[in-house]
């Protein structure tokens, strides 16, 4: 029961998504915690917004209407009327695949907003209350059944052995004979064989976002000394005086309420914890984005960023490579020591980085901080397969078109588009630089929110003054 | 900061946007709620490189914040100078796209050291001022310049370029013209205080305007009292940054229609700013403003007024839900001290007459 009683309060814990009332809007809790980068406002904001704006806005088309004479005024003297001309070709085709300003939600296929109803179900109050009852009828149950079953061969034939002492016999427990000892070994054997494939699979799933792992390998500890100290007990001379000091019968009680405090009780003390960190200081404390954030942050020196296509030959001037011809609008060429090295000791400071990330989120920017972060997690990875799959978060979260936490980019840039073939090309091995262009681009993309912090913040003012004296110049980022 | 009136942010770095959570009331419309308020929140929206912050940055000036102290503008030396770096890169770029050579030989070089090496320290050095300033006076820099509406440039390049013998020297302080004139391109939402007398405050709130930066606009949907919406009258030969191939105007006028006929803004004040109207006068005596425009009179052409006229008809006719006599039009130009305070002076005044009429 402890055991269950714990795998549903981790499945609580598990919260991830929750769909507002209408079913139209998505939540985003824990399970996306780069999102929700301060779940107590902006969600609700959205949330709101998205109860008060009638739903036939995202209808509406930029269709021009039937032309209307209109009285305007406008601050130039010569005022002409003049009959609305009809649409042009310029404007024949105005709709076009580009997304509406309200397409937050209406880029969520029906088959997600399907799974995440069922998700939400099976986190309500309601279904936990109802699992618990059927739990405790069932065994409720069992104990009629079984009881009276034996207790009604035991009235017919009163030479028969019992198992149970009795029906409602509560002052001593099962009658140990060979029968017995048989049932509790197989249970015994049952339980064992299921905690041995739950542990191989905790070793194969990388995440831990919610200290299940922890829980469960002390747990798991636990048991394994109980079982020692069990067996120990039984040795004749041991026994004689432990016995003395602690009743051996006690261990297996005094195990299952360890359980409890560590399945149970301590999950609440930390999920009360983490949710007033959340209230106090608006923070999202998501477990996994703190795991890449820690692996981003500790305290080395500042390295070197180091640009793609760095010096080629083909790069000069006079047989500049096609594809920096393509950057045009871009400014991935220019790698900045002066200005961006400033942003980097900020990105790299654990406490202001964190009130930098807290800035930005205030200011509905944090895309830039995070993506940057997370390629920091993808550049410290080896392993092909995790590159991968950092790879492809990068490119869900922050570079296709509506996803969650889209950089401001140029979509024609191509190398994005290069990004896109590289991840699904399994062919060959990921570059450990294959986003640091990406990255700089979001070091560039920071410069402007990097101001309005310095100027709001002196304490990071004169942090960054004292570290720019200390460290003269971090050379040429080239 | 210093200032006790206006304060984008108060001594914690705490946003005040955030910090007014109540603000954002979930049941109750703005214009219901705009009586009895002592603040007035006005949105700067508006398509990418519109000028919003410009503008913001014009009001902040003569409010007397930010840029208007030595301290707060030297932080934005580097910013300036990497603005000259990014349009100079960006011509050496666009030389080699559009296959056009780079004339001069000791040019051809500077280019060289622009697209490999050159950072923003590098131009303390005064002999840098001659030599890019020597590279955009270069034909093939001029004729690339000359073509910029088939690539990415910023229109402060000019300006950056004639005033590099200030700007390459290491007692540089940017002016409130080169930070009023500088870009950066805007992430996120930032907003700012100031009194406006009867007690009301006035919040004005910037945003950025590319595609994925008007997701964000609608946190502010709920609260908001007037719309300004920007546009820019210079971008009728132009493409999207984010989105290259894309003309600028007809994604202006896709955001304007969503904006104006958006539920919430209603009952709203609603002010659409033509900007850069300096920029459009001198391109329409060069460029041809009927090309793009089929349904314009090609004899008016080369006529401002009637060009802007027609820009104006252009976006009202996108107006279908708001109701007309809450809107109104203006042009600007926000690199303009005077002008923008003018312009800025007459929205306000025209945003507080519909407040009490409402």
């Amino acid at each position: 029961m402890a055991r269950i009683n714990s795998l549903i309060t981790s499945t609580r814990r598990r919260k991830t998504l929750s769909i507002d009332s209408n079913g139209k809007s998505i939540i985003f809790e824990q399970a996306m915690p780069n999102i929700a980068s301060n779940p107590t406002t902006i969600d609700e904001e959205l949330a709101d917004s998205n109860t008060n704006s009638p739903n036939k806005q995202s209808e509406q088309q930029p269709q021009p209407t039937t032309p209307r004479k209109v009285e305007f005024k406008f601050d130039i003297n010569e005022q002409q009327q003049q009959q609305q001309p009809t649409t042009e070709n310029t404007f024949s085709d105005t709709e076009s695949d580009v997304g509406s300003l309200y397409d937050i939600e209406t880029s969520i296929s029906k088959s997600i907003i399907n799974q995440l109803k069922i998700l939400n179900i099976l986190i309500s109050n309601k279904f936990i209350f109802i699992l618990y009852f059927a739990v405790l009828s069932c065994h409720v149950l069992l104990w009629l059944v079984l009881g009276g079953i034996e207790e009604g061969i035991y009235q017919s034939n009163p030479s028969q052995s019992r198992i149970f002492a009795g029906f409602l016999h509560f002052t001593s427990g099962c009658v140990v004979n060979i029968n017995g000892v048989v049932v509790v070994i197989c249970q015994a054997v049952l339980y064992l064989i299921a905690e041995i494939i739950l542990l191989i699979l905790h070793f194969i799933s990388e995440r831990d976002t919610y200290y299940i792992k922890l829980e469960t390998f002390i747990v798991v500890g636990m048991q394994v000394g109980v079982t020692l100290i069990f067996g120990l007990s039984y040795i004749g001379a041991i026994n004689r005086y432990t016995e003395y000091f602690y009743a051996g019968g006690n261990i297996i009680a005094s195990f299952a309420v360890l359980e409890l405090l560590v399945s149970n009780f301590l999950p609440l003390v930390l999920s009360y914890y983490n949710d007033s960190r959340i209230v106090s200081s608006r923070k999202s404390t998501a477990a996994a984005s703190e795991t890449i954030r820690r692996m981003t942050m500790d305290d080395t020196q500042p390295q070197q960023t180091s640009p793609i296509a760095a010096d080629d030959e083909e790069n000069q001037i006079g047989g500049i490579s096609d594809n920096k011809a393509e950057d045009r609008g871009s400014l991935y060429g220019i790698l900045d020591a002066a200005s961006t090295s400033a942003i980097l000791i900020l990105l790299r400071h654990k406490k202001y980085s964190e009130q930098f990330l807290l800035y930005a989120q205030r200011s509905y920017c944090p895309e830039n901080i995070l993506c940057w972060r997370d390629i920091e997690a993808y550049k410290k990875v080896k392993k092909d397969a995790s590159r991968r799959r950092i790879g492809q978060f990068i490119l869900g979260t922050y570079l296709i078109h509506h996803s969650p936490l889209e950089l401001n980019i140029s979509k024609e840039d191509k190398r994005v588009q290069e990004i896109e073939q590289v991840l699904t090309n399994k062919s060959l091995p990921l570059r450990a630089d294959l986003f640091d262009f990406l990255q700089l681009h979001c070091l560039l993309n920071m410069l402007d929110i990097f101001e309005r912090l310095k100027s709001s913040n002196k304490e990071i003012r004169e942090y960054l003054k004292g570290s720019k004296a200390a460290t003269p110049s971090t050379g040429n980022l080239n | 900061m210093g200032n006790i009136v206006v304060s984008p942010h108060d001594k914690e770095g705490q946003h005040h946007m955030m910090a007014t959570p109540t603000s954002n009331n979930p049941n109750g419309g703005s214009a219901a709620t705009a009586k009895n308020k002592s603040e007035i929140t006005v949105l700067l929206l508006g398509a990418g490189e519109s000028g919003k912050s410009t503008l913001f940055k014009q009001v902040q000036f003569f409010h007397g914040v930010g840029i208007t102290h030595d301290q707060e503008r030297i932080e934005l030396i580097e910013i300036v100078r990497l603005n000259v770096l990014e349009n100079a890169k960006n011509l050496v770029a666009a030389t080699q796209h559009l296959n056009i050579p780079i004339e001069q030989p000791e040019n051809r070089e500077t280019a060289k050291l622009i697209i490999n090496s050159l950072n923003t320290n590098d131009l303390e050095d005064p002999s840098w001022s001659k030599r890019l300033y020597s590279l955009w006076k270069d034909a093939g820099i001029q004729k690339a310049y000359e073509n910029r509406e088939k690539f990415q440039l910023y229109d402060s390049t000019e300006y950056l370029f004639e005033n590099l013998d200030r700007i390459c020297s290491d007692k540089y302080v940017p002016t409130v013209v080169d930070v009023i004139r500088t870009r950066t391109k805007t992430i996120g939402i930032t907003d700012m205080k100031f009194d406006v007398g009867d007690g009301k405050q006035l919040r004005l709130v910037d945003v950025g305007g590319q595609r994925n930066e008007r997701r964000k606009w609608i946190h502010f949907f709920n609260t908001v009292d007037a719309v300004v919406f920007l546009t820019s009258l210079s971008e009728f030969d132009l493409n999207l940054y984010e989105d290259n191939g894309y003309w600028r105007v007809k994604e202006s006028l896709r955001v304007f229609n969503e904006v104006v006929n958006n539920a919430l803004f209603y009952k709203v004040p609603f002010v659409l700013l033509f900007n850069k109207r300096d920029l459009f006068e001198k391109k329409i005596a060069t460029k041809s403003f009927s090309k793009y425009f089929s349904g314009f009179n090609e004899a008016e052409e080369k006529n401002p007024v009637a060009c802007i006229e027609y820009m104006t008809k252009l976006f009202l006719n996108e107006i279908t839900e708001h109701p007309l006599d809450t809107v109104s039009v203006k042009t600007l130009s926000a690199i303009d001290h005077d002008n923008s305070k003018q312009v800025f002076e007459e929205v306000k005044q025209f945003i507080m007459t519909q407040q009490h009429r409402e």
